[in-house]
């Protein structure tokens, strides 16, 4: 039912982004159509390994204490490096740049 | 008020604690909030500058209640009303003045932006000053941005709310964050002289596209070289974009304070030094997208890295799209969600409305009684941009209502 849907729906992010039985994160991923595969659903075999060491290990916060509470976006800037290094990403942004043509033209014909 | 005592709305985990305590005084409902990091071995419960920002809020209101259990772990919080600088309660001649402890881990914005979204709902003028050995002005590892970046990207964006008369950030002593990430000797003076009974409703649809770009280059005890090479990076790829490129560069001496191991009159120590930079472009219509980089305390990145870190980081938050930035968009929001009863919208990128931070924001408006959020495809723009439809609140600004 769920096979190929597309992310950054807005039907879809009314939905999700109330339903309290999701943290932000899964909100995150699955509206931006990140978790339609169907292994997602069915239990892995971490997921039963976890199961069946519910008695014996307590269960962490470690997903609430990962989530940086800051208002900032968390970058990657290794991949960020590498998206922008590259001239073709450059050029393609220039479009949301007043004088793009100008300039664009300038660089062109040196 | 004869208002019968309200039940006290459930909130679990510090995540957005800074807005929800926000949300909390402005729409005068108290607030439980349990599981503060409660599996955290070493540090469990509120952290330093969580309680940091609970004395700012004391200071600022009249008849806020909290309690803290002894833990940490569980927090109860009765907002009392926004007096700001009355004195008497919390301040002295109009002046707040707020000492950050030199455990503070957090950039001053961390303060900042929450304090701002409550002056404009104050009785009196908000005029804090932040001192003590934890104020940090630059950018810092926790991501928080720098005061810089508040004055230039965040502060403008309350003129679109009707809310914009002499509002100041004095940058008083600049600092970069202490050892370890602690601290800094810097200080800070927010004057926020306007108040209003309700924002105004806005309908921002319009990205345009980016005209100027700004920066500030700031080092605090290093040679004034590291402003210059990280200039020098950052225009070497920004001039090829955009026509209209200005950095500034602002060099200061590290504050200092007298050597604990030595308590003679003489010997120092100094405290806060590093570097950074903040770049801010603006667009044709006034959208404006902002980053930040600072050197780590533990130190080992060059200038070079970190203009080119600063500029990757601006286009990449440019390339989103959207009327507001990531760091911007929880301010705009809250501003629309107190507004009067009317639907503001607000276009933002998909990347930014599906943040947590974000998500987690519409959750805890609705927990406090704010209806729910609108969406819809934008018209113009990237194909992910969204449309936002908050209704106002109406609560506005109880100190104003009989004038």
């Amino acid at each position: 039912l769920y096979g190929a849907r597309q992310g950054y729906r807005p039907s879809d992010l009314a939905r999700l982004i109330y339903d309290d039985s999701l943290t932000p994160a899964e909100v995150n991923r699955k509206w931006k159509g990140e978790a339609s595969n169907p292994k997602d659903d069915a239990p892995t075999d971490e997921q039963l390994q976890e199961e069946e060491d519910f008695f014996s290990k307590p269960k962490t916060f470690a997903h609430e204490n990962e989530f940086a509470d800051t208002d900032g976006p968390i970058y990657n800037d290794v991949e960020l490096g590498q998206k922008w290094s590259n001239p073709d990403n450059l050029d393609a942004l220039r479009q949301r740049f007043t004088m793009t043509s100008l300039r664009h033209d300038s660089a062109e014909n040196d | 008020m004869a208002e019968p005592a309200q039940k006290l709305l459930r909130f679990k985990s510090h995540r957005n604690l800074a807005y929800r305590l926000v949300l909390a005084t402005l729409t005068g409902r108290a607030i439980h909030i349990s599981q503060i990091r409660p599996s955290s071995p070493t540090e469990p419960g509120l952290a330093p500058h969580e309680i940091s920002l609970l004395r700012l809020l004391e200071a600022i209101t009249n008849g806020s209640q909290m309690a803290i259990s002894y833990t940490g772990t569980t927090l109860i919080y009765k907002p009392g009303l926004i007096t700001g600088g009355v004195s008497g309660i919390g301040a002295n001649g109009g002046v707040v003045k707020h000492e950050l402890p030199a455990t503070c881990t957090r950039g001053i914005s961390y303060f900042l932006l929450p304090l701002c979204l409550l002056a404009p709902f104050s009785k009196a003028p908000i005029n804090v000053l932040f001192t003590g050995a934890g104020v940090i002005t630059a950018a810092t590892q926790t991501g928080d941005m720098s005061a810089d970046s508040v004055r230039t990207a965040v502060l403008p964006l309350y003129a679109r709310f009707g809310i914009s008369n002499n509002i100041e950030l004095r940058i008083l002593r600049r600092s970069s964050a202490g050892a370890n990430g602690k601290g800094g000797l810097g200080e800070v003076q927010l004057l926020f002289p306007h108040q209003v009974r309700l924002p105004k409703t806005v309908h921002i649809l319009n990205p345009g596209n980016v005209k100027k770009i700004r920066g500030i280059a700031y080092c605090t005890g290093v040679s004034a070289s590291n402003n210059a090479r990280m200039i020098d990076t950052a225009r070497g790829i920004l001039n090829s974009m955009a026509g209209d490129v200005y950095i500034f560069s602002d060099v200061s001496s590290a504050p200092s304070v007298p050597s604990q191991e030595q308590p003679d009159a003489k010997s120092r120590r100094k405290s806060g030094i590093g570097f950074g930079l903040s770049l801010v472009a603006e667009s044709s219509t006034g959208s404006l997208y902002s980053s930040d980089v600072a050197s780590p305390s533990s130190g080992g990145v060059t200038p070079e890295d970190i203009g080119r870190q600063c500029v990757y980081r601006l286009l990449e938050s440019v390339s989103l799209g959207g009327c507001a930035s990531l760091e911007a968009a929880p301010t705009m929001l809250i501003l629309m969600a107190m507004g009067s009863e009317d639907v503001g919208r607000l276009q933002l990128s998909g990347e930014v409305v599906g943040s947590e931070t974000v998500i987690e924001l519409a959750r805890d408006l609705r927990v406090l009684g704010a209806s729910g959020w609108g969406f819809r495809q934008a018209t113009s723009g990237p194909e992910t941009d969204i449309v936002v439809s908050v209704v106002g609140k109406g609560v506005g600004n109880v100190g104003r209502k009989i004038t």
